[in-house]
């Protein structure tokens, strides 16, 4: 099978108001089947118009966005793309329209005019995917922040996506919530396949990715392994972002003299640096 | 504490009369509520009565609850017996005190406008206590889709519905929260007459509309995002089934038109 | 002037249980300190944070402001109150007034104040969170930015000068930089004498301004000391779900894998430490 890029913006611009600044201006980028995105960027850098463009929620100003070869401009097939990418917003509360987990879910599949016959079985798999099976009666008020943003995602998932937006699904959870989120999206990205694009301003999640994204002022200003991106303390600080604890100690480190490597993002690597830069200060 | 509200007024047991379909039920209410103005001698309230009994026992309700549903009521009651008792004037004296005259048309009149109030409100109330609000809505929308013909939103409105309920508690936290924290500032929402209480309210409701706003505009969004486009070519994961037992709900009211004209038509 | 909770308990009703928010909670908050309040979701922080400026009441036990019963009737009740700030989380969601000033002004006109000293107030306020006077006065609230409405919040609750400031998640939803701005303005506010109460989950945030830590776990008081103290404590806060920053969980792990090196928690103090012993090649640093 022909692996052409599963979403592509080719040249893309997006003008809130005529005259106004651009809030994306003529970004090209070609996201692989299966991959793991991290968008990071300062608020107003463009991040979060740029997920609801790859959608269709916004149609470009210029040039296109496509989604596995469907264009967003085309109405004949929006709610084809809509269902092949579906979005998970950053407010957990308001995505939620049901007063139950299970009808919840239900409500993407009840929209694309599914039979009901086949719905149990598609939103039960959804649920265990996203490890919300015990919650299905709950009402959603009664739910915590990972939770329900959980719920939000087997409601996508039940309409079987070939990928996933998250737009700064996490800014508003708790570090449990974040990780529960996260963990569970790296799951279905690497025993699904479905290919990710993860908004977000923490650092140690863009961390977790595959491919790191940096945004400013409507452009894509970095691009490259988190490895790459975050060695880069200085172009971050300027971006006005932050990197990982880990690699801000490493370049603390380095002014001090310290020949650490760059790419350090983890406790793990650190330790790892460490015992090669000072075999004897460790005993174990 | 705020989170545990359970909606409206609904009676979780499983009983013939839950597991109605919804639609029989809307319809049996309306149906009811016409019976009841009929009534028009107080003899023929003996099968209304029967009939709700009957139906309060078919759905596994305690009658203590029947008869609370009445106490908002009470003072409406009151008012309406005493009204008709005292200012319903007629042929036939009954009690003289004074100048005051009870006629007996006066009490018969009391008698009735007051039990067609009592049984109106604790017979509808069945309808709320044995269907969850969520169920009554997808009856609702049913039975009114035939009315898309004529443009009605019945789909809009039962989407609105729903929404409205799953949404409440979550709106209740809030400005529970927003409270607190107005008051936290020094707001004071319990003292002072109406005016200065009205006025109290504005930074709890000012808030709380700018928050519901945002709420339904993410929402929308979202809604979008999961292929929503308004009713046309939408399936349903819950089915109403209609059934025998519809069948003979409905049967059961027609007993009971026949044992309140009847007597009218033989006589 | 301390806040003194003495065996503080809450319980309330939903439905027909009972359950407990807080139990025996005896804390005192010292005059300048910056504590922060740590704890699971649903550990009791909130619940907590809302006794400390006579909220909520206690089912039993006491709150106590530089002596006084925070809790008890009459007209001193009032002023004690005012004595405790409190900045929900989220502040931006209770903005209600066409303009920055009088949303800001909310809270010293409620105060009694007259039109002169709350104009005082509010200058003052505006200017500790970095707000330009003149340029944000008049302006509506919801047409600013994220961060910018959240200092207006925090502005609205300095400008009845507290003397104590009880802060649930300030950081929540910010950016990196904001985050940073805000932090930096909460600082600068306990330095110059205002004491500080900051629940948060944000362990980075808790090691660079924190003097002192309590933690709370289903509703007790479980662990209180200094900012050092509880994070040396990796296991027990593990075991409650709760983290502990990156800098400090690398120096146990050197340390358990043999390395000498003493305990810092600020960043640049374990670079500095970590760089001695690199170069001291398996020596001790301090």
């Amino acid at each position: 099978m022909t692996q052409s890029p599963h979403l592509t913006l080719s040249e893309l611009s997006y003008y809130y108001e005529p005259g106004a600044p651009a809030a994306l201006d003529k970004v090209s980028l070609q996201v692989p089947r299966g991959q793991f995105l991290a968008v990071l960027g300062h608020n107003g850098s463009g991040k979060s118009t740029l997920a609801k463009l790859l959608n269709g929620l916004f149609l470009p100003t210029q040039g296109s966005v496509t989604v596995s070869r469907m264009d967003t401009r085309d109405d004949a097939r929006i709610w084809d793309i809509r269902r092949t990418a579906g979005m998970v917003f950053q407010n957990p509360d308001n995505q939620l329209v049901a007063t139950q987990v299970y009808d919840d879910v239900a409500f993407g599949l009840e929209n694309i005019g599914i039979p009901p016959e086949e719905m149990p079985a598609r939103i039960d798999r959804a649920l265990e995917m996203t490890g919300m099976s015990q919650f299905k009666q709950h009402a959603p008020h009664l739910l915590s922040g990972g939770q329900k943003q959980r719920v939000a995602i087997a409601g996508i998932l039940a309409m079987q996506p070939e990928a996933l937006i998250l737009d700064e699904a996490t800014a508003m959870l708790d570090p449990q919530g974040r990780r529960e989120v996260l963990d569970t999206v790296l799951r279905l990205n690497r025993e699904q396949g479905i290919t990710v694009v993860w908004i977000t301003h923490f650092m140690e999640e863009a961390a977790r990715a595959q491919r790191v994204l940096v945004m400013d002022h409507g452009r894509i200003a970095m691009d490259g392994t988190p490895g790459e991106i975050f060695s880069q303390v200085g172009r971050l600080r300027e971006l006005r972002l932050d990197v990982p604890p880990m690699t801000r100690l490493a370049h603390l480190l380095q002014e001090r003299g310290i020949p650490i490597s760059s790419g350090v993002l983890t406790v793990d690597d650190m330790v790892e640096e460490v015992k090669r830069l000072c075999p004897s200060c460790l005993s174990s | 504490m705020l989170r545990d509200i359970t909606l409206g007024q609904y009676y979780p047991v499983d009983s013939p009369v839950h597991r109605l379909d919804p639609r029989t039920k809307v319809i049996l209410t309306f149906l009811y509520i016409i019976a009841v103005f009929l009534v028009g001698n107080l003899w023929l309230y003996l099968p209304v009565a029967a009939y709700l009994a009957f139906a309060t026992w078919m759905a596994r309700l305690p009658a203590g609850m029947m008869l609370r549903s009445l106490r908002p009521m009470r003072i409406l009651l009151v008012i309406t017996f005493v009204l008709n008792l005292f200012f319903f004037s007629g042929a036939q004296e009954l009690v003289r005190i004074g100048s005051i005259v009870i006629w007996q048309e006066g009490l018969l009149n009391a008698l009735i406008f007051t039990f067609r109030l009592i049984f109106l409100v604790t017979g509808s109330s069945i309808l709320t206590l044995t269907t969850a609000p969520v169920t009554l809505t997808d009856g609702l929308e049913r039975l009114a889709s035939p009315l898309r013909i004529i443009r009605f939103p019945a789909h809009e409105m039962a989407m609105m519905m729903t929404i409205a309920l799953r949404f409440i508690p979550t709106l209740i936290e809030e400005a529970d929260k927003i409270m607190k924290a107005q008051t936290a500032r020094g707001a004071d929402f319990e003292t002072g007459n109406l005016m200065a209480r009205a006025r109290a309210m504005i930074p709890l409701l000012v808030p709380l509309f700018i928050s519901a706003f945002r709420r339904a505009g993410d929402l929308a969004m979202a809604m979008e995002a999961r292929c929503y486009r308004g009713g046309e070519g939408r399936t349903r994961l819950h089915q109403l089934k209609y059934g025998r037992r519809d069948t003979l709900a409905l049967l059961s009211m027609l007993a009971l038109y026949l044992m309140i004209l009847l007597p009218g038509w033989l006589a | 002037m301390p806040i003194v909770l003495e065996q503080l308990s809450h319980h309330y009703r939903s439905g027909p249980r009972v359950s407990v928010a807080l139990e025996d909670i005896s804390l005192t908050i010292h005059d300048g300190e910056l504590l922060a309040l740590i704890g699971h979701t649903g550990s009791g922080k909130s619940t907590l944070a809302q006794h400390l400026n006579g909220l909520l009441e206690p089912t039993s036990g006491r709150v106590l402001v530089d002596g006084e019963d925070i809790n008890q009737k009459g007209a001193r009740r009032r002023a004690l109150r005012f004595r405790v700030g409190l900045v929900f989380q989220y502040p931006e969601h209770q903005l209600f007034e066409e303009t920055v000033f009088k949303d800001i002004a909310f809270g010293p006109k409620n105060m009694g104040l007259t039109g002169q000293q709350v104009d005082q107030r509010v200058r003052e306020a505006m200017a500790q969170v970095g707000l330009d006077f003149e340029e944000m006065k008049d302006r509506s609230p919801f047409e600013l930015s994220g961060g910018q409405m959240r200092r207006v919040a925090l502005a609205g609750v300095l400008a009845m000068q507290p003397r104590v400031l009880v802060l649930d998640e300030p950081t929540a939803g910010l950016d990196p930089r904001a985050r940073d701005f805000l932090l930096g303005d909460i600082k600068r506010l306990n330095q110059e004498g205002t004491t500080v109460v900051m629940i948060s989950h944000a362990m980075d945030d808790v090691a660079r301004l924190a003097t002192r830590v309590a933690v709370l776990e289903k509703g007790r008081l479980v662990m209180q000391g200094s900012t050092l103290e509880v994070f040396f404590q990796q296991e027990r806060l593990a075991a409650m779900g709760l983290d502990i920053p990156d800098g400090f969980k690398l120096a146990c792990r050197l340390r358990q894998a043999g390395m000498n090196m003493a305990d810092h928690v600020h960043p640049e103090e374990i670079a500095d430490a970590l760089a001695a012993a690199i170069r001291g090649g398996g020596g001790d640093a301090a």
